[in-house]
């Protein structure tokens, strides 16, 4: 049988090879670290090699003569021990060679271990509309071999096992389930794990999708003073349209810090209102606020609910008095000079940012603050998500 | 009475001349992209399947079933059909080893959407080539057949199999590349 063997782009060569001139034994076996193996390369008698004219490589590394047997004419063995964790998911390659350097035959070997129970199965539904999970791998993880995840549902008194489709849309070990829910009846969720050396399945969670609802952020979160009070600052803001309504028990929480700093401070006990006011402030500081929403209690639901995302930041900051003894008081021309600075730069974005503005405010100014501070991204921090 | 000569304006490009000039370009154009994506592919698809797949001198046997690698150029209308009959196979031969990587590599991502382009645009180079070869009166062989098939034995099998078809890709890019380009200027627009 004649075949080519292509080279370069420009030369062709016709030799007489067999089809399969050797074959390795085993065949893409499958094996735990750790684990021995005797493979062996027989040739094809029409090769015209032998035994004594066979070399062995694993991973394009030369393995030890001393690891070799040659068992008869034409068949050549290798001892494998103490293997280590494939290098590549797609095998470890094991190749016989000809005393040339031709490649005669390769078996891929796939050594790893087991894959361990997935952990830590948490899952949240947006808006009531689906339900998204993510897991942990299992204590090791690294099982050097590619290992499946599927994770399954079913409602809990009734109906067939049901297999999740779009996996890792909130990372690698997640799954969102986009629609078809049922409210009321708890699910039964688990995550099964697969690879050529077995399954694993995690412990099963039981959940109802109403305990476990989260929403967006509140909207239209507006910051303003009150009044001519120094120290304080009134939040107002509304329910997020999705949920609204629905969300009679819901609780909000706010967080506030001052522009140059990024410890945000918490205000926890706001409950199921859509305003409050924050007191205790720096006067003539400028203060960013967030608000976030857990719609506890939807339907009835006894459980917590899981926050929102915080909503983007809103600026807006406390009035000063003119009067305050030891505050104000410029210090030989620098606070001057810093202000008028200030003021020199605030006139130039108000010519260029608003248009047939005439009557200057305070609000503009705030505005302005809230531009600079996200133009120094390093000090603009927005709060996380924390579920 | 004095006939006087009228010097007339010169007669507009013919519009089939033009048409085979704007396809040329067009094919170029996908050509190039072709090269450099089939070398990134046969780059990625090494690294992979691990070494010996990325060492310089790594050169399996060719396994049987697979078109010829370019040959020395000919005539325009040889060209043309080697080009055609390369790729009428390579984009199946590229969907073939997408299949096998989804097996051998199902993580690689990156790699299996770059079999995926690959083997896309390999099929819209095929159908420039037709297009210019009828244009210029070019009689191109049939599909190609594959030779009785002999699928891979085993995973090592495989991935020698994909090796060939990646570099068989990139050879046929390059030789895309270079014979489009010596048409387009031959028919310049």
């Amino acid at each position: 049988m004649e075949i080519f063997v292509a080279g370069e782009q420009d030369h062709q060569t016709t030799v007489s090879v067999p089809a399969h001139p050797a074959v390795i034994s085993p065949q893409d076996p499958t094996l735990v670290i750790g684990s021995s193996l005797t493979a062996a390369c027989t040739v094809n008698t029409d090769s015209h090699l032998s035994a004594e004219d066979l070399y062995w490589t694993l991973n394009g590394r030369r393995l030890p003569a001393e690891s070799y047997k040659v068992l008869n004419a034409t068949t050549l063995s290798v001892a494998l021990a103490h293997l280590n964790g494939s290098k590549q998911q797609s095998g470890d390659n094991l190749v016989c060679h000809s005393r040339d350097g031709g490649i005669l035959a390769g078996s891929c070997l796939y050594v790893g271990l087991p894959p361990e129970k997935p952990v830590n199965i948490t899952c949240w539904s947006k808006n009531m509309k689906d339900l998204t999970c993510k897991w942990a791998p299992g204590t090791e993880g690294e099982t050097y071999l590619h290992t499946n995840y599927t994770l399954k549902y079913k409602l809990r008194w009734y109906g067939r096992d049901n297999t999740c489709q779009e996996y890792h849309t909130a990372g690698p070990y997640s799954c969102h389930i986009p629609k078809d829910l049922a409210l009321f009846t708890p699910y039964e969720i688990w995550v099964e794990a697969s690879n050529r050396l077995g399954v694993a399945v995690s412990d099963v969670v039981m959940l109802d999708v109403l305990d476990v609802v989260t929403t967006d952020p509140p909207a239209d979160v507006h910051v303003s003073r009150v009044g001519d009070l120094e120290d304080q600052l009134s939040v107002r803001w509304t329910s997020p349209p999705a949920l609204k309504d629905f969300l009679f028990q819901a609780k909000y929480q706010i967080q506030y810090r001052v522009e140059d700093s990024s410890e945000w401070k918490v205000v926890d006990d706001v409950g199921n209102q859509t305003s409050c006011r924050l007191a205790g402030l720096r006067p003539g500081t400028v203060y960013f606020v967030q608000v976030r929403c857990n719609p506890f209690g939807i339907y009835g639901s006894k459980k917590s609910g899981i926050w929102s995302d915080w909503s983007n930041p809103t600026a807006a900051s406390t009035p000063r008095s003119e009067r305050i003894p030891g505050v104000c008081d410029p210090k030989s021309g620098e606070q001057n000079s810093t202000l008028r600075r200030e003021l020199k730069q605030f006139f130039g974005w108000v010519k260029k940012h608003a248009y047939g503005c005439s009557n200057l405010s305070i609000k503009l100014y705030d505005q302005w603050r809230v531009w600079l501070q996200k133009s120094h991204k390093t000090r603009n921090q927005v709060g996380s998500t924390q579920r | 009475m004095e006939v006087l000569a009228v010097d007339r304006p010169p007669a507009p490009v013919p519009t089939p001349r033009r048409a085979l000039a704007q396809m040329l370009r067009q094919a170029e154009s996908l050509s190039l992209l072709l090269q450099h994506s089939a070398e990134q592919l046969l780059a990625d698809y090494v690294r992979h399947q691990g070494d010996p797949f990325s060492t310089p001198s790594f050169h399996p046997p060719a396994p049987l079933g697979l078109p010829p690698p370019p040959r020395p150029p000919g005539g325009d209308a040889e060209r043309l059909a080697g080009l055609a009959a390369a790729y009428a196979a390579l984009p199946g031969l590229l969907g073939s080893v997408r299949a096998q990587q989804a097996q051998l590599n199902p993580g690689a991502a990156e790699l299996l959407r770059g079999l995926e382009a690959g083997a896309r645009q390999a099929r819209g180079l095929a159908g420039h080539i037709e297009a210019v070869a009828a244009e210029l009166g070019v009689a191109l062989p049939g599909p190609w057949v594959p030779p009785d098939a002999h699928p891979p034995a085993n995973a090592f099998g495989a991935k020698v199999w994909g090796y060939w078809v990646c570099r068989l890709h990139r050879d046929w890019a390059r030789r895309a590349h270079e014979d489009l380009g010596l048409l387009a200027r031959r028919y310049p627009l």
